[in-house]
């Protein structure tokens, strides 16, 4: 079953293009990234599926039917900020989403626990840290055992140890069939958790689909010679290179996953008379990956 | 519905603004009803104008319902004012869209609120019903309904101020900046309805056109001119120069001024982001 699909989702704020267009769908049981810089939609995206914002244009649907409350009480959902009452305690803020939810209260204790809370279950929110508002956030999130999460950079505000919690917490909830959709600006949280993305770049969707793919880290060999021209003219010739790059005395090849062979460059080379004074792989990173995508 | 009456106290019964003000506009009501009857038992009758009001009690039954709906309906802008701060609360703590998160719908977010100033209005009526038994009893003369219309009218006042504090946390959404058009707003009407009113006496005496109190088709005052302090012997004196209380012009116009709030309330929260 698709848990969410999008048909040209558009927003605009006054002339500024939030969303434009964008459309993927997010299966069951995926850990599923929304991806982007700052000010890509993402957000705003989920706000649109949350029904906080409105759209201007296209459509979605949850749980392949028309979106309405009932879908939204069965989503644990943490969008943008902590959203809570200040002068409420962190159990009794709790005890509100769960009758929103319609949702018993005997969920709230195991809920404070999952996200190291319980000891501070009675102190009121005004008091928490940044850190805390965002566990209590994923605590409400997590009431009521709910089979689709929907996380807006969950791991905001959290310090290197609550971000690994909060990592394990994903994988063990996604090892359990749940569909995780989870937006984000940090690669190295959505390489590690998961398992499809999609890539926004001020609004528009750049590429989609499972991680492996879209992030794929590319070979990249280096190659140099004393006639870098010639060179270039040469290996423009040879058999699945993609582009090749100038990096100053460097040309830069640039290979799908796994197809670079160096041997084979070496003696295509030799054989149409240049001689390489530099042959050498280079791992393309996550990050150069993504930069380029979005830049 | 329940469910939601049972969140919105969730949100409030912790709440100390909310245990201050429920305090404060209870005793209030209790208080200055004992103040002005005292004034009235010690001061007005002993007093030169004493001659003139003779044995007139304003809290004896037959005029109980309408002196402490008239004289409590000063302090409604006290629970008008606790409902202002819990919806700009909500705006602030941004749970306005974490309760449609949590899977309210707008409407339903939009209607409990409305809710909320319709039960505070039905407490706040109780209340005063409760007072008029309380001072009425206190004044020795038998159980009489008479006038007790007035108790409606003051539950129209209040339903209609709470209404309109809704509607400006709804527009406004900052809490101070709310509570300063609020006043701002009913001054402005008080100064608009003196102008008004002096226009209809203007043109009641000069040109005999008896429109009623025009100052009194406004908002806020359509509400308050329905209700006021008991007929007397004083006050009589100085009737007959004003325009008619043309009653059912002003409950209509309170009725009206109601459900274009109600309307304008329910559409402004429909219509934005959150």
């Amino acid at each position: 079953m698709k848990i969410l699909q999008l048909t040209d989702l558009t927003k605009s704020y006054g002339k500024i293009k939030a969303l434009d267009k964008v459309s993927f769908d997010v299966p069951e049981g995926t850990i599923f990234g929304i991806l982007g810089p700052n000010g890509s939609g993402k957000t705003t995206l989920l706000s649109i599926v949350l029904d906080v914002l409105r759209s201007d244009g296209g459509s979605f649907k949850l749980f392949e039917e028309e979106p309405n409350a009932f879908h939204r009480k069965r989503i644990g959902s943490l969008l943008e900020t902590p959203n809570f009452y200040h002068y409420l305690s962190a159990r009794q803020n709790l005890e509100i989403a769960a009758e929103i939810k319609g949702r018993g209260k005997e969920d709230i204790e195991t809920v404070l626990k999952q996200v190291n809370l319980f000891d501070r279950r009675n102190s009121p929110f005004s008091t928490f840290s940044l850190g805390m508002k965002q566990r209590l956030a994923i605590a409400s999130a997590l009431l009521g055992n709910p089979d689709v999460l929907l996380l807006d950079e969950p791991t905001n505000g959290l310090d290197p140890v609550g971000i690994s919690e909060i990592r394990m917490l994903i994988l063990d909830l996604a090892s359990k069939g749940k569909t995780i959709i989870m937006a984000s600006h940090l690669l190295d949280e959505v390489e590690k958790v998961c398992t499809h993305a999609v890539i926004l770049k001020f609004g528009k969707q750049i590429t989609s689909g499972p991680v492996s793919e879209i992030l794929s880290n590319d070979d990249l060999v280096e190659v140099s010679s004393n006639d870098l021209d010639r060179t270039l003219s040469v290996l423009n010739q040879f058999e699945g290179l993609r582009k090749i790059n100038k990096e100053g005395e460097l040309l830069v090849l640039d290979f799908p996953a796994n197809k670079a062979d160096l041997s084979a460059i070496n003696a295509f080379c030799f054989q149409n008379g240049v001689v390489l004074s530099h042959l050498q792989f280079r791992r393309k990173s996550l990050e150069t990956r993504f930069l380029e995508l979005t830049h | 519905m329940i469910s939601h009456l049972r969140t919105e106290w969730l949100k409030i019964k912790n709440y100390r603004a909310f245990i201050l003000i429920s305090i404060f506009f209870i005793l209030g009501i209790f208080l200055t009803n004992y103040i002005v009857e005292r004034v009235f038992r010690e001061v007005v009758v002993n007093a030169d104008a004493g001659v003139l009001i003779g044995q007139f009690n304003p809290y004896d039954f037959d005029h109980v319902w309408e002196t402490v709906s008239y004289v409590s309906g000063y302090l409604l802008i006290l629970p008008a004012l606790l409902l202002l701060i819990i919806t700009t609360n909500e705006f602030t703590f941004k749970t306005s869209r974490q309760n449609i998160i949590d899977g309210w719908t707008r409407k339903e977010f939009i209607e409990v609120k409305l809710l909320m100033a319709l039960i505070f209005a039905v407490l706040s009526t109780l209340i005063v019903l409760l007072s008029g038994f309380l001072f009425g009893s206190l004044s020795d003369t038998p159980f009489s309904t008479k006038g007790m219309m007035h108790v409606f009218y003051f539950f129209n006042k209040a339903f209609m101020y709470n209404v309109l504090a809704l509607f400006i946390s709804v527009w406004i959404r900052k809490t101070g900046f709310a509570i300063g058009i609020y006043f701002i707003y009913t001054g402005a009407e008080n100064i608009i309805s003196q102008l008004l009113d002096a226009l209809s006496v203007k043109w009641r005496n000069d040109e005999k056109m008896d429109l009623g109190r025009l100052g009194e088709y406004l908002p806020m005052n359509a509400s308050d001119g329905l209700l006021s302090f008991p007929d007397n012997p004083l006050k009589s004196m100085a009737k007959n120069s004003f325009p008619t209380d043309l009653h059912f012009v002003e409950i209509s116009f309170s009725v009206f001024y109601l459900l274009l709030f109600i309307m304008l309330t329910r559409f402004l929260f429909l219509k934005r982001d959150l």
